[in-house]
């Protein structure tokens, strides 16, 4: 294996190198946690730090109590908007993504062309929102947060592949045997699929939980704000804030302060720090099924 | 022809054609949702393109609003510096961020294939994963623990070893680099799996014949694993080549807010057209650029799909 001096030389390397990209993965959320925790004139004076002199749950404390009604109500919405759109979206994409999986369907082709074009073609962002919000009127409606990115087209095609690489004898005895598309859908593929199923479950809520576009675009209400919207308006407000104290005249000025800022970016990333290790393996798997074109 | 001969055979087509509902018709039902979906958010806002030859009225609507001809392009003589310097900062920043990316996602990808450890193995690569994950509000909040003036870690580090402050959030010099090592951050690791999963598949027997032929490691790199691995990097590159047009206006809002001061360096199309319907409300500048970008992504896209299929069919988009 490792026979010569510059071989070890080079696997130490490379051990290193990798050690130090998790590392750098790491670190920013760590330190995030760390500030989140940290008292706050001792962050004003020493600046973001891993390790705080002086520690404080102070911030958590104020969204527990000052702000709790709206962070619970963003977090509300947030897991409405993550649970029904999950759901929706995973029966659309496997159902789609199994109809362009049937070989023999002759307008399958068809299908499939109606699915690329918008991957290629995109009208842009201002015909959609004009037809977003002047027709179908989704402007500070739930669906605005649900519909628009309810399909994702590789999802439909990383569907496609977990259903092409199923068994084909199954499909066909159940065929012979005089089993209908819905039934074999439903009752066949879904459960044999069940690891894409998965898959294409968490990159969808993982999508709605990350989402914060469609907010940015439709919702204009506060009480509807997703919880990634109400951390961008909280973050756009300290950003503008440290604009104007360019000047140092104002330079107390921390409303929302910098450690509550960090500590909704830890509540904000609660979920998917707590989920990960679970769905991770599903994920992996989804990349190189989704890379393995059919 | 015979009437008898007449109705067997429409008799024929019509059995067919149940036969054919019977058959496929579960096949358009179990399709329908997600064509409507298709037709609702991508196809009917193509139509609506054609606000791009109107003089958009809110209350009339796309339809009903007064057709203008070509005078929403006149902008582009006025303007022009600013829809010119867009569309270049689309293409570095782009360009920079696929650059990198690519490189870091390729090296990472070839050192993890030749980590033996698998539990080193697993927990790294678990780790470098995880920013993909992350969305960019999280991260643009992440961030100002580093680039913030009087607190961020740069400038403490700066300060440490007897420099200046340095300006971060109102500097656009900085700014290439700054959304560069973000992006790379977010997607490097994510994007290594699918490099490393090539590699897994390649055939060992290759490995094993340098191996025995006295080959360093860095030689097998170097010569087997680099070649066998061209094909996906082309053709990722092109892919992601076809979408340079497009850049990510969720990055830019939550990295810097989209901040004037910045406009030099970070104003890309997205931005701009965003810009132009919610600050100046100008529909016509805004459709114009929006469908210069679609023309131009369109164009790149099925050139660099024509290309890819040159290296190998299987991997064209269509």
């Amino acid at each position: 294996m490792l026979r010569t001096k510059t071989d070890r030389i080079v696997m130490v390397i490379f051990y290193t190198v990798i050690a130090l990209f998790a590392f750098a993965c790491l670190y920013p959320i760590v330190l995030t946690f760390m500030t989140s925790i940290t008292d706050e004139q001792t962050l004003v004076r020493n600046g973001y730090q891993l390790f705080p002199e002086k520690f404080s749950l102070a911030a958590y404390n104020i969204i527990a109590t000052t702000m709790s009604s709206k962070v619970f109500s963003a977090y509300r919405i947030t897991v409405m908007v993550t649970v029904v759109g999950t759901c929706l979206s995973l029966f659309v994409t496997a159902s789609a993504g199994y109809v362009v999986s049937v070989r023999d369907f002759k307008h399958r082709n068809f299908i499939n062309m109606l699915l690329y074009i918008p991957m290629v073609f995109s009208a842009g962002l201002l015909p959609w929102y004009l037809v977003c919000t002047k027709y179908y009127h989704l402007t500070n409606t739930i669906w605005a947060l649900i519909l628009p990115p309810c399909l994702n087209v590789f999802n439909v095609f990383l569907m496609r592949n977990f259903f092409s690489s199923l068994p084909s004898a199954v499909f066909e005895s159940a065929r012979i045997d005089g089993a209908g598309h819905f039934r074999i859908f439903f009752l066949i593929a879904i459960p044999m699929a069940q690891v894409g199923i998965i898959t294409v479950g968490m990159l969808y809520a993982l999508s709605y939980w990350n989402d914060y576009y469609n907010a940015l675009m439709f919702i204009r209400k506060s009480n509807m704000y997703p919880m990634q919207y109400y951390l961008y308006n909280i973050l756009s407000n300290i950003q503008f804030a440290a604009r104007q104290s360019q000047s140092h005249t104002n330079y107390n000025i921390t409303i929302p302060s910098e450690t509550m800022k960090m500590a909704i970016i830890i509540v904000t990333i609660l979920p998917i720090l707590f989920l990960y290790p679970l769905i991770q393996r599903y994920i992996v798997k989804g990349v190189v099924v989704g890379a393995v074109k059919g | 022809m015979s009437n008898a001969e007449m109705s067997v055979r429409q008799r024929s087509a019509a059995q067919r054609r149940i036969r054919y509902v019977r058959e496929y018709g579960p096949l358009w039902v179990l399709a329908a949702p997600a064509l409507i979906l298709l037709v609702l958010f991508s196809y009917v806002p193509m139509a609506g393109m054609v606000i791009v030859f109107k003089d958009y009225n809110f209350l009339k609507g796309i339809w009903g609003s007064p057709w203008v001809g070509f005078k929403n392009f006149e902008f582009f003589f006025y303007n022009m510096d600013n829809a010119l310097r867009a569309t270049k900062n689309t293409l570095i920043l782009n360009a920079l961020s696929m650059t990198f990316s690519t490189l870091a996602s390729i090296s990472l990808a070839i050192m993890f294939s030749e980590i033996r450890s698998k539990k080193f193995l697993k927990i790294t690569q678990t780790i470098s994963i995880f920013p993909h994950f992350l969305s960019w509000a999280v991260i643009g909040g992440i961030a100002t623990a580093f680039l913030s003036y009087d607190k961020g870690m740069i400038n403490s580090l700066l300060v440490s070893m007897g420099g200046e402050r340095a300006n971060l959030y109102n500097e656009p010099g900085y700014w290439p680099a700054i959304l560069t090592v973000f992006n790379v951050w977010k997607g490097a690791g994510y994007s290594a799996i699918v490099y490393y999963a090539t590699i897994s598949g390649f055939d060992t027997s290759y490995y094993e014949a340098a191996e025995v032929d006295g080959a360093t490691l860095w030689q097998r790199i170097i010569h087997i694993t680099v070649p066998m691995l061209l094909p996906t990097i082309c053709i990722l590159t092109l892919m992601s080549v076809g979408r340079i047009f497009y850049g990510d206006l969720s990055m830019m809002m939550s990295m810097h807010n989209l901040n004037p001061m910045l406009y030099s360096t970070t104003d890309i199309i997205d931005t701009f057209v965003y810009r132009s319907i919610t600050e100046l409300g100008d529909y016509s500048m805004g459709s114009a650029v929006s469908l210069y970008q679609s023309v131009f992504g369109f164009v790149l896209v099925l050139t660099s799909n024509y290309i890819v299929g040159k290296f190998s069919s299987d991997s064209k988009l269509f």
